[in-house]
């Protein structure tokens, strides 16, 4: 794979010398990165392939292969609507790659555009900034076309056995432009971020930006569908002035003048706005905010140090000591707590990672209530549907599950192996708990709360048994991932693009167990008799994990 | 002559921390200048300085009488830098690694692949040159380290803790080499907690505490300012740390309570 992405690399020659880079040198770092992406050893499953030298293209190809899938949602509305909304059918078309392009793009752009860990080693070389930053959008826009390019598969074929191979050729350019458009958005962004962000503040913002930029993306994925108004059998889409606010829009009005070859004013800009956008959009980055990134790039990880101050510090509130005694059952548990909970609230490499998706959290559940005005009415009658919120926070902590384990300070796990410590089960099910307790019971608690105000009592024994799922599937997926003590696996391990292929494992997971819940709801007294099941479900979880001896763990 | 290395009145701010506080020192060719100081004296920010990595900041910073600033580039062609310990990509080979480094210097690949061998040989690695370096010790990691800074031939070398972790045997080895190197008109500039190896290879000696040089001499000049015999005991003195031996005796009597 790395000798395709070379080769890919190879043609882009002319456009990385126009932006001022030298393209050996991009070369050679985009080579390096590809090479240590191979080689970021095997720990996905926790057995002993620590050092297995395997290329790892193998799980990349898998997660193209689950992107390609989805990808037939797209072609499904090409299939279905193109005849009566072409516009339409070809802006979603669209949406699908851009979208999943986006949050791959959020969950590992920053982390790689802002990594500081090599600054010891390539800046040191005569490397301008120019060319490190190139390197670096390369490396990931590698990826990302791969991403794109799976998950417009479908439509693609579509296109090419309706129109003809040209007019395949055209939409996979408008692809490809759709995916450096959404790279150079999020580009802009970010060094915009840089330029008006003091140091200090930087990281809080970019994290914060992350979570209204995954909140945009999803918001887009709502809109699109809203655009079209159903009419009996006819399906009608006028354009609207903030239709030009949309991307995706831009696009399927390019591919639609294309191909219907009608070139009026909405559709000469929507073409000029698909073609130009992404070269304005990688001009101004070169041309204006390199020379921040360069200042910023090298400072970004150089704390204000404290030098040892005149006055005793006093402790900080002790809110995890507190919580610890109450939620956990041993004193090696608690340990495993408090460190996994202050190291949560504090390092920045898991926020950076975890936040995010408490953005895409809030849309799906506001989308509950926005999707039809009738889903709002379905939520004073009960039922099982105004459970579903409640599922999505099961989510939400997947995701902080299995950031759990790894840490760029994965060394400091000696002090497990050098104390006399005998359950490292313990440690793991306090990690899991302190990522229970921050990441699951407050949302739950809240949504549950205004469920109950919506609904009344009767919805108790659902919401109970909603709780007792999502603790289920939290333990399943501790345990799914691997037996690992918290923060003791190095961060480039981590899978790139596996989190979204993750997420929808774990949404597989949560509908088996939910229409198990809505099978009970059939039953008169289901759910009731489902809670103690439940319960047990969690009790059995919690001493598996607990009882996990060291012969599970895998330590380096 | 001109100096190779000049700096004026060097200052930099890390948000609202003030971590170097007016810097002067100016250094000529084939010295060999140990840099010291305690734990966040400034050591690592200076370096990075000179080595054109951190541009802003305030004063003049020359080196080989280019402006570190406005032309780090032809500094960085110029210059080899030694990083602290640990500082690679330790999941490549060091050919695979060296060939890197050599890319970012656009040197000839033959030459990188021919110098990177004989030096490797040298170095008693040559039979390791394609195992990755997960697996390598510190030295061997230093050693590599050491080649990747040095095999384009630069006339100033910056070396960030070059001793620290390191073994005894190949401590002697970096001393001979910081040594030769100078005698052969190249300029040394390195950071060291080592005292007395500081105080035998260097002909001159910054210290730095707080953000301010407080001595700077050759290590007879320097013996001047206090009466002690030893650079380390010079040393606690001047960073006013001297009451080392009433704490550890708190410290053990704390444990043994």
């Amino acid at each position: 794979m790395t000798g395709l992405f070379l080769l890919i690399l190879s043609w882009l020659r002319p456009l990385i010398t126009r932006l001022g880079a030298d393209f050996e040198q991009v070369r050679a770092i985009v080579a390096l990165k590809l090479t240590l992406d191979n080689r970021r050893t095997y720990t996905a499953f926790g057995n002993q392939q620590q050092y297995k030298q395997k290329d790892r293209s193998n799980s990349f190809w898998l997660m193209l292969l689950l992107y390609s899938i989805m990808g037939l949602a797209g072609m499904g509305m090409l299939l279905t609507m193109y005849s009566r909304a072409p516009l339409f059918a070809l802006s979603f078309s669209f949406v699908l790659p851009m979208l999943l392009v986006g949050m791959a793009l959020i969950s590992d752009f920053s982390a790689v555009l802002l990594d500081s860990s090599d600054n010891s080693i390539i800046l040191p070389c005569p490397v301008t900034s120019r060319t490190l930053l190139v390197a670096r959008l390369v490396h990931i826009c590698l990826y990302l076309f791969m991403i794109s390019l799976a998950t417009s598969m479908a439509s693609l074929v579509f296109v090419g056995i309706k129109f003809g191979l040209p007019m395949a050729l055209v939409y996979f350019t408008f692809t490809l432009l759709g995916t450096l458009l959404v790279v150079f958005m999020t580009n802009l962004l970010y060094l915009l971020l840089m330029r008006f962000a003091s140091e200090e503040k930087l990281r809080e913002v970019i994290t914060y930006m992350q979570i209204i930029v995954a909140i945009f993306f999803y918001a887009g994925y709502q809109i699109l569908p809203r655009m079209i108004e159903t009419t009996g059998q006819t399906v009608t889409m006028t354009i609207q002035w903030w239709h030009y606010l949309l991307p995706p829009v831009w696009l399927g009005g390019a591919m639609e003048a294309v191909l219907s070859l009608t070139f009026d004013t909405t559709h000469t800009i929507l073409l000029l706005l698909s073609v130009l956008t992404p070269f304005v959009g990688l001009w101004l980055t070169v041309n204006y905010l390199t020379p921040l990134y360069s200042q910023r790039i090298a400072s970004i990880d150089t704390e204000a140090r404290s030098t040892a101050s005149a006055h005793p510090a006093k402790p900080p509130t002790d809110q995890a000591g507190w919580l610890a005694r109450w939620v956990t059952g041993s004193s090696v548990e608690a340990a495993g707590f408090s460190l996994t909970w202050r190291t949560m609230l504090r390092d920045r490499q898991f926020k950076l990672r975890a936040y995010p998706t408490i953005g895409y959290m809030i849309v799906l559940f506001f989308m509950f209530f926005w999707r039809s005005p009738s889903s709002f009415s379905n939520f004073q009658s009960g039922g099982f549907t105004t459970m579903l919120p409640l599922y999505f926070c099961s989510l939400m902590l997947s995701n902080a599950i299995n950031l759990l384990w790894y840490s760029d300070q994965h060394k400091a796990a000696w002090v497990y192996a050098a104390t006399p410590l005998t359950e490292p089960g313990s440690v793991m099910l306090g990690a899991v708990k302190a990522a229970v307790m921050q990441f699951l019971i407050p949302v739950q608690l809240i949504i549950s709360a205004i469920i109950l105000y919506l609904v009344g009592w009767q919805a108790l024994d659902d919401v109970v048994l909603t709780l007792g799922i999502n603790l289920i599937v939290a333990g399943l997926y501790a345990i799914a991932s691997g037996y690992h003590l918290p923060f003791s696996i190095p961060l480039n391990q981590m899978t790139k693009g596996a989190n979204v292929a993750r997420t929808i494992g774990t949404m597989l997971l949560i509908a088996i167990l939910g229409l198990a819940h809505w099978g009970l709801t059939m039953v008169p007294y289901g759910v009731l008799a489902g809670i103690p099941v439940a319960a047990a479900g969690v009790y059995v979880l919690n001493r598996t994990i607990r009882r996990a001896g060291w012969n599970r763990f895998v330590m380096d | 002559m001109n100096p190779v290395i000049q700096l004026q009145n060097l200052q930099k701010y890390y948000g609202s921390t003030h971590i170097l506080k007016g810097i002067d020192l100016s250094v000529e060719a084939g010295q060999v200048v140990g840099y010291i100081g305690p734990n966040g004296a400034g050591k690592s920010t200076t370096i990075k300085i000179l080595i054109g990595l951190i541009p802003d900041f305030v004063g003049e910073v020359t080196v080989l009488g280019f402006d570190v600033r406005t032309e780090p580039l032809e500094v960085k062609r110029r210059i080899g830098y030694v990083p602290e310990q640990a500082a690679l990509y330790d999941s490549l080979t060091p050919m695979e690694y060296l060939q890197f480094i050599g890319k970012l210097h656009s040197l000839d690949a033959a030459l990188v692949e021919r110098r990177s061998m004989d030096l490797l040989r040298i170095f008693n690695l040559d039979t390791n040159a394609n195992d990755r370096m997960t697996t390598f010790s510190k030295g061997m990691r230093q050693k590599v380290l050491l080649i990747s800074g040095l095999f384009h031939n630069p006339d100033v070398v910056f070396l960030d803790e070059p001793l620290s972790g390191l073994d005894a045997n190949t401590v002697v080895l970096v001393k001979e080499i910081i040594r030769q190197l100078a005698d052969s008109g190249k300029t040394i500039f390195y950071s060291s907690h080592i005292m007395d190896v500081v105080e035998r290879i260097s002909d001159r000696i910054v210290i730095i505490n707080q953000g301010q040089v407080i001595a700077n001499g050759t290590f007879e000049e320097l013996k001047h300012l206090r009466t002690s015999g030893s650079l380390e005991q010079l040393f606690t003195q001047l960073t006013g740390n001297d009451e080392q031996a009433t704490v550890a005796g708190d410290f053990v009597k704390t444990i043994n309570q």
